[in-house]
């Protein structure tokens, strides 16, 4: 790049960029930190600018840290995050978690109202309705993984568009036959039978939208995950097709089945996420919108802010949804509409981006004549 | 029937600016996801534009100003920093999505003053649109202009030791399809829809890029495929009224399921080897890396 001045002696100044021998130190820590920071500063400018009190923001972050409803909001955020951290550390861009999710939901619906026999005990309908929302979860994402591997179909399009297509029959299941017949005509199924409830933490006398066993699985799979991610074969596998096409095929390795694998396990855990949130908050099914409620494309920044690291994103997954909760309350409190806490996360995910360059190139400018 | 077909192409009209200006992106090896929520803040910023100063294609260019704007910073990110393309086109259009909400929330709903009228011209419409897809065709395989853009998007080091800049041809083209995205959000609404609700025109820019894909990245193919997905559009309203009566969620679920259908049939057939996409989309520039 050069930028030409025209001057006495037409001096050029000359940008270029060098690759560092070695990342910036800490830049593990520095570059989600100081995009945090960045993304920050900037959506409260914006905050101000839309007629909101400056400090306001802060402190309804600061409350957020402490509240039981941004953990209620990490559990679908690090689900879905870290099984989008393992496609993308493939290079497999699937952006179907909400519509995964809603798969999820979906089908452990369908069960726990039709199938579930009233005297079932919970445990096992737990066990059956987790597998089952797994299933669902993962068969979407295989569909598109399979679109990949055989026919070179764009997973990006192929993925948002199966989000759309489920949003779509869901609401048509609520709003037509599966819509409850005690529920007034609102476009909701009935309740489901109480064995499938998930129990919710009580603390003290108060009851949370804490889902206890969907919050016990997203607090183990994010180890398990890291675990098939750099201890195992397949982990192996999913890395070098990530980072280096060319060499995974050549070393043999079969790069339909790591997409098909890596998209079975983001599927499977934005199902898993879905499942936690129709039986263990709803109890029922009611709109997409609602269900998925964006969960699918903010695990997208999850995964991106823990670094592609499945522990990562167990802890980018907290904070983030700490940060979808003060949404929420923001909304109440100022009249911003919820749509507003895209800016945050957008601009998060950009100086991510842009910060992680600059802990790997260095930027040089040079004057010459 | 003709009504169908007046519908489809004005429906189909904002699919076509995005989808043109996006084939220009895309040729010059840059993916642009943050055409989707360009869309919707091209939208969002000519609807309160034209809501305070009546003026409709004013409307269009405050519009097509935010896509570039929004561009620009895709350029910064995914040319210049090599951040990876795809997530920073979906920040982007996170970002974007953001951006339209709060700038049009407190403006729901309110009537135009004014707007694009093209019911009675559709006709014409079909002409100036074909001519506009065959000059940018023209622009982009005939003139040394569209032969840098197509060689900075297939072989940026040969291009660049030709002499080509090709951070700058590519920032330049990212920064032209997003302004093409701009005005086709602001033509949805001012053009079409004419009032605007929160996440108005969400899932079109999806839709755009999925026509750029199917068209062969080729601007001359980009009206047939526009005016089928307008002429979708058009049906679905007319499939809801009796005596169809269908579903309105079931038949919404259509123009994606047409999307994906579409995809597959050109990927997975043999007219895929006319399909063949820029070959460095995608791909970061390595300018100090180049070998010569």
């Amino acid at each position: 790049m050069s930028l030409e001045r025209r001057g006495y002696n037409k001096l050029k100044i000359e940008l270029s960029i060098k690759r560092r021998p070695r990342e910036l130190p800490y830049s593990n820590i520095i570059v989600p930190m100081g995009s945090i920071i960045i993304s920050l500063i900037v959506s409260d400018i914006l905050l101000v600018l839309s007629g909101v009190d400056p400090m306001v923001f802060f402190i309804v972050l600061a409350d957020s840290f402490l509240s039981f409803s941004s953990i209620r909001y990490a559990i679908p955020l690090i689900l879905s995050g870290v099984g989008l951290a393992i496609a993308y550390k493939a290079n497999v861009w699937n952006i179907g978690a909400e519509g995964q999710i809603l798969a999820g939901a979906l089908a452990a619906s369908g069960v726990a109202l039709f199938y579930i026999p009233p005297d079932m005990n919970p445990v096992t309908a737990a066990v059956v309705l987790y597998v089952i929302g797994f299933s669902a979860g993962a068969g979407l994402g295989l569909l598109a993984g399979i679109l990949k591997a055989r026919f070179n179909v764009n997973e990006v399009l192929s993925t948002l568009m199966l989000n759309y297509i489920l949003m779509q029959i869901v609401n048509y299941l609520v709003y037509g036959p599966w819509r409850g017949v005690r529920e007034y005509g609102y476009p909701r199924t009935d309740i489901f039978p109480d064995n499938v409830w998930l129990p919710q933490l009580i603390i003290g006398d108060m009851r949370t939208t804490v889902n206890i066993p969907t919050l016990a699985i997203s607090l183990i799979i994010p180890f398990l995950m890291y675990f098939l991610l750099f201890k195992t074969k397949w982990g192996y596998e999913i890395r070098v097709v990530g980072s280096n096409p060319n060499a995974a095929e050549y070393g043999g390795i079969n790069t339909g089945k790591v997409i098909a694998l890596t998209m079975i396990i983001s599927g499977g855990l934005a199902g898993i996420a879905g499942v936690g949130e129709v039986l263990g908050i709803y109890r029922q099914l009611i709109r997409a919108e609602r269900v998925s409620a964006g969960f699918g494309y903010t695990a997208i920044i999850v995964a991106w802010l823990g670094k592609l690291n499945p522990i990562g994103a167990l802890i980018a997954g907290y904070f983030i949804g700490v940060l979808v909760s003060a949404g929420y309350t923001l909304q109440i409190i100022s009249r911003i509409s919820y749509g507003a806490i895209n800016v945050v996360t957008g601009i998060l995910l950009l100086s991510l981006i842009s910060l992680d360059f600059i802990s790997k190139y260095k930027p040089i400018v040079k004057v010459v004549r | 029937m003709l009504e169908l077909v007046a519908r489809a192409i004005i429906a189909g009209t904002p699919l076509l600016i995005a989808s043109i200006g996006e084939i220009y992106t895309e040729r010059s090896g840059v993916l642009n996801l943050g055409l989707e929520g360009i869309f919707v803040l091209g939208a969002a910023t000519s609807f309160v534009t034209t809501l305070y100063t009546g003026n409709a294609y004013l409307g269009l260019l405050v519009g097509g100003i935010f896509g570039a704007f929004i561009g620009f910073l895709h350029g910064i990110v995914s040319v210049s920093f090599r951040g990876r393309q795809v997530v920073s086109g979906l920040a982007l259009t996170m970002f974007s999505y953001g951006l339209a909400s709060l700038i049009g929330k407190s403006e729901v709903g309110k009537p135009l003053p004014t707007y694009i009228y093209v019911g009675d011209i559709w006709m014409e419409l079909i002409a100036i649109e074909i001519l506009i897809a065959v000059a940018f065709w023209y622009i982009l395989f005939k003139l040394k202009l569209g032969a840098s853009i197509r060689s900075v998007g297939d072989n940026p080091n040969a291009a660049e030791a030709l002499g080509v800049d090709v951070v700058k041809v590519r920032i330049l083209s990212t920064v032209f399809g997003s302004f093409m995205g701009g005005v086709a959000g602001a033509w949805y609404i001012l053009g079409y829809i004419q009032v605007w609700t929160e996440g108005a025109g969400m899932g079109r820019g999806w839709i755009a890029l999925a026509i750029v894909i199917v068209s062969a990245w080729n601007p001359l193919l980009a009206p047939v495929f526009s005016f089928l997905f307008g002429g979708i559009e058009a049906a679905l309203w007319r499939f809801q009224l009796p005596p169809y009566n269908l579903d309105p969620y079931l038949l919404g679920a259509l123009p994606y399921l047409a999307t994906l259908v579409i995809l597959f049939m050109f990927m997975a057939t043999p007219i895929k080897k006319y399909f063949r996409p820029p070959a460095s989309l995608g791909e970061p520039f390595y300018k100090e890396e180049r070998t010569i």
